[in-house]
Formats: C-alpha cells, structure tokens, sequence
C-alpha cells in the first residue's frame, strides 16, 4: 500500500532523511518509531505530498507520491503532529468544510460527517468552536478529518502526544479499530505505544532505518541471545565454565569474581534453549552453593533505547536487525553487527545478522 | 470548481466569526458618510463622483487588514499542513481565498449602495456614471486584494504581510497621482499610466475604457500568478 525506496531529505546541506526504504503492506497498521528529531515528520510529509523529496520514490495505493499529488492527497487521510485546526469554525462547519476540499459527494455528505462524529466522539461538541476545544477533542477532530474521505491509507503523526493518559487509551483503541478495514501509519517516539497498536514498526534514528519488521519476529530476533546468570560458591570455578560451555546450545561463557569468594557466570545460549535449571543442576553436582540464577533476554525496548542513543554519534552502527517482510535501510546490516558486538551493555550480544 | 467556492465560503466565514468583519465594514461606512454627507447639500450636483474617488482611500487602508491573514494566518498557525495535503492544487486555494476576500468587499461595497439611493431618493442623478464608478471600484477592489494576497503569501507574520500591502498600495495609488501632478511631460504620462488612481477617476467620470479594465485585470492575474508561485515554492525552500 506504501512503498517506499530510498527516500532522501536535503534541509539545505542538512541531511535529515538519508535513504530511507520501507514497505506498508494492505490492512495493517505500522509504527513508525525513533526519537524527536529522528526524521519521521520530514517522511511523513513526503508522504503526504506536502513537500517534495531530494531523492527516491513513494508510492501509495499505486500512485507516485511525487508526480501524482491529487490522487495522493485523495488516498491517504492525513493528520499532522500538533493537529492544526481552523480555530475559529465550529467543528460541524469544519468538517462540512473538509469534507468539500475532499470532494466528498453532496448527498454522501452529511452521513459521512455523522458518522466520523459518533466514530471520534464528538457528538456534543458539533457546536461548539474548535479554539475553545480542549487538546483531548482537538486531536479528535483531526482524527474525524483525517477518516472524512473515508480514505484507504491513514498517516497520523504523534496521534498521542499532548493526551492523558485516559485519552490516550481511548486513541489506541480507536487507531487498531480504524486498522481493521485501512493501511495505517503512524509515527511515535513511545516504544510501549508502537507495541500495542502496531503489527508491524519501522524504527528510525538519524534519518536512517536501522530496523524494521513485524513487531513478534522483530521481538523474536531481538530476544535470541537468552542470557543466564549465575551466582554461587564453590570448587573449580574454571572446570564449572567449561563443563557449561560444553553443553548444547551454550553459545559462550563469562566468568567473574565477586565480593565474599563468590563468582559470576553469564553465559549466553540460543534462544530456544532454556538451560536455566541444566545449569542449576551442573552446579549443584559439582558441589556448589547458589546465591543467584536468573534469567535476561534482549527487549525491544533495550534494541530501540541502544539504536536511539547510539544514533548520536553514528546512525549505521546501531543497525542490526533485518527481518523478513519489510526491508530496512541501505547499509544498516553490513556494520551494524560489529559494533553492536562491542557495546557495553550487558546484554549487546549478537543481534540481527549474527546467526 | 465546488473545493474553490468551499474555499472561498470559509474565508467569507472566517471574517464574519469573529468581530473584525462588522467593525471593518462600520468604520468604513462611517468615513465613506462623512465624504458623502459633505457632498449632500442643497444646490450640489447629485452626483457620486467625489464621494467614489473618496472611497480609494480609506478601501486602501481597509484591503490589507482583510487580506494580510489570507496566507499569513495558514503558515503560522500551521494549518497550510492540512490544506496542502487535502486533494487541491495551490492555484485553488489561491483564486478560493481571493474570491473570498473578494466576497467580502462586495458586501461592504453593497452597503454603500445607500449613498446613491439616498442621491435618488432627494434627487435625479444620473445613473451611467454611478454604475461605471463601482465598476471601477470592484476593479480597483480586485487589484488591491490580489497585491494583498502575494504580500500575505511571502510572510507568515501578518503584520508584515499588512505593512508590505500597505505600502504597495500606497505607492501605486497616492504616490504616483501626487507624482504625476507635480511632473510634466512623459515622466507625468508614465505616473498617470500605471497608477491606480488615475485609471479609476475614468470610471467615476463614466468613462469604461477597455484599456483601463485590461490594465486592472492584468495586475490582479499577474499578481494572483505570483501568489501561486510563491506559494508553491515552499516546497523546494524549505
């Protein structure tokens, strides 16, 4: 439904949007997801046609987002961040108003307006005027905008921002009832958000798509490196590492000394295999005493938090991760994997292309 | 065709929802009675033509008011984001707002209409020169609101945008008619040529020229061209 290839943003000799490639696949709704600053207005408003890319394509509901704007504009129902409204119209007349720029037929009109209203909400504000409505009803009403057309594609950029918390659970129920019948795009820098209306995210950081896939397999991929820690006393710490370091699906194995005579053991393992308790069971066998024995995997949450504040200092090097059915960004495989390797972090092993 | 007339409709809505619409239209009517009034005296010829080439000038300082939040208003509230990506072309917004300023400026020139029916009901005045002059006066009024519109399109303050007017229409129409009494020659030629006022004493004296008709269309064409240029170049500037 969107198809996006190399999408490239010049702000003068600023690059804000560097080769950004990705696909919204018909009826699903997508999160477009990275930190203020990251570049997801600037792609959004290419989208939309509401300014022109340096380079690369776009295409929505097969018509070019660059050569043809009006069929564009027609398809995609659109709401822009801080939902800019005409302050001084009632919401009734604003959406009568819309619903004619949009070339909603005359007899389908005010059927079309009664049914956004009760769809948003708004059935005892019609009346009221917009620059008195509070943020809450604000965003409704761009939202009753942006499904006036009763459009195919919906772009809603930062839909939540600005909302309680009450309201903004009202909005994610009403984006994934909207996603049942529509292609939905929509931008956040709230991982738990993406998370809960999305099928599918793209992250962006630096301009650049540095991961992007259905949010299970993104998880899945991201969850691989299973990582045990163990804690405990006892005889020969060395020969317990390489007794664990020989069992099946022990990738590697980490040993320290801590306070008081104890060690640490973290060892990292497949993500299918769950040695937590053969772990336990070889070190009480060797005659060791516990103090700890937990468990950790990689969050979406630790990936998107790494991409984001490594983005700073190098947008590539936090790429990782590419999974099937959207692709991701130009060169974000070839270098993400080594550098995600070094990180610091305890958790940084191993992501995207390393297996 | 029906997206330019909504267009149009909002912007007619846009001044009549809020005070500015009633106060501009009473300020207007109260400076244009005080022209009339002192034309209305016994022994007086019952005729427009003063009061309508007195109307220039408070329209001139009325048009900028009007048309300075024309585009200015969409660009710093943001809403250009919404109406650029509604299924419409720049040039439809354009003649969309024009037509709704345009809108406006009949209904304030309507309201006038009580001079002349006073002049009929106290008097016999002659009809050809009064229907002329408005004609010129509709002329002039499009020609001011377009200038307004590309000064409106440049900004996205509104001050700016009404001082930049202000001043165009102040050069083209008091400047170049102070100018032109003052010169002689082809330099007086030139500033009676392509100053408004000028061209619009014709209409008042009940002289249609297609010259002057053609000149006041062609600058408010040019002029909404431009605005539609300058609107579009948002895209490749920023």
């Amino acid at each position: 439904m969107i198809d996006v290839e190399g999408l490239t943003k010049y702000y003068g000799s600023f690059l804000a949007v560097d080769g950004v490639s990705f696909g919204v696949p018909e009826g699903q709704v997508v999160g477009l997801l990275g930190p203020n600053g990251a570049g997801k207005t600037t792609i959004i408003r290419m989208l939309t046609c509401f300014m022109p890319a340096t380079h690369g394509s776009a295409r929505i509901n097969g018509y070019d987002a660059f050569t043809q704007h009006l069929q564009v504009r027609q398809s995609v129902g659109y709401m822009p961040e801080n939902v800019p409204l005409y302050e001084d119209m009632r919401v009734g007349e604003y959406l009568e108003f819309r619903c004619r720029i949009k070339a909603v037929e005359k007899s389908k009109r005010s059927a079309r307006i009664d049914e956004v209203i009760q769809r948003c909400q708004l059935d005892d504000r019609r009346k009221q005027i917009i620059g008195t409505l509070s943020k809450g009803y604000r965003q409704r009403v761009g939202l009753a905008d942006a499904l006036i057309g009763n459009p195919p594609v919906l772009i809603l950029d930062e839909p939540t921002v600005g909302l309680d918390p009450g309201q903004i659970r009202e909005a994610r129920n009403l984006i994934r009832e909207l996603g049942r019948h529509r292609t939905v795009l929509l931008s956040s820098h709230i991982l738990s958000e993406i998370e809960q209306i999305c099928s599918s995210v793209i992250i962006i950081a630096g301009g650049q798509v540095v991961a992007s896939g259905p949010i299970a397999e993104l998880k899945e991929t991201l969850a691989g490196g299973r990582q045990v820690i163990l804690e405990g006393r006892g005889p020969e710490p060395e020969g317990l590492r390489h007794a664990i370091a020989a069992m099946p699906g022990v990738n590697s194995v980490q040993l320290a000394k801590c306070d008081g005579g104890y060690h640490r053991l973290t060892i990292e393992a497949a993500r299918d295999a769950d040695i937590r308790q053969a772990v336990g069971d070889m070190a009480f066998a060797r005659g060791w005493s516990l103090r700890a024995l937990s468990g950790a995997s990689v969050t979406l949450e630790d990936y998107y938090i790494r991409a984001v504040t490594r983005s700073g200092a190098s947008p590539a090097a936090a790429a990782g991760a590419t999974t099937g059915g959207i692709t991701s960004g130009p060169d974000g495989p070839a270098t993400g994997d080594k550098d995600a390797g070094t990180s610091g972090s305890a958790d940084s092993h191993k992501i995207g292309g390393g297996r | 065709m029906s997206k330019i007339f909504a267009l149009a409709q909002r912007e007619m809505r846009a001044y009549f929802n809020g005070p500015v619409a009633y106060v501009l239209i009473a300020i207007y009517l109260l400076i244009t009675t005080m022209f009339f009034s002192n034309q209305f005296e016994p022994g007086l010829v019952p005729e427009m033509r003063v009061t309508l080439n007195l109307m220039v000038m408070p329209l001139m300082l009325l048009v900028p008011l009007v048309t300075m939040r024309l585009v200015s208003e969409e660009l710093s509230r943001g809403t250009v984001e919404t109406l650029m990506t509604a299924p419409i072309t720049d040039t439809q917004v354009i003649v969309g707002k024009f037509l709704g300023a345009m809108g406006f400026f009949l209904l304030l020139m309507i309201t006038t209409l009580i001079y002349p029916g006073v002049l009929m009901i106290y008097g016999e005045p002659d009809l050809g020169p009064i229907v002329s002059g408005y004609l010129g006066l509709i002329l002039l009024a499009a020609v001011f609101t377009s200038i307004g519109m590309l000064a409106s399109t440049v900004t996205r303050s509104q001050i700016v945008a009404g001082m930049l007017a202000l001043t165009v229409l102040a050069v083209m129409t008091l400047l170049t008619n102070y100018l032109s009494m003052d010169l002689t020659g082809w330099a007086r030629r030139t500033m009676r040529y392509i100053g408004f006022y000028a061209r619009y004493e014709n209409f008042t004296m009940g002289l249609v020229a297609l010259g002057d008709v053609v000149y006041f269309l062609s600058i408010t064409v040019f002029a909404l061209f431009l605005s539609v240029k300058v609107l579009e170049s948002r895209k490749w500037r920023s």
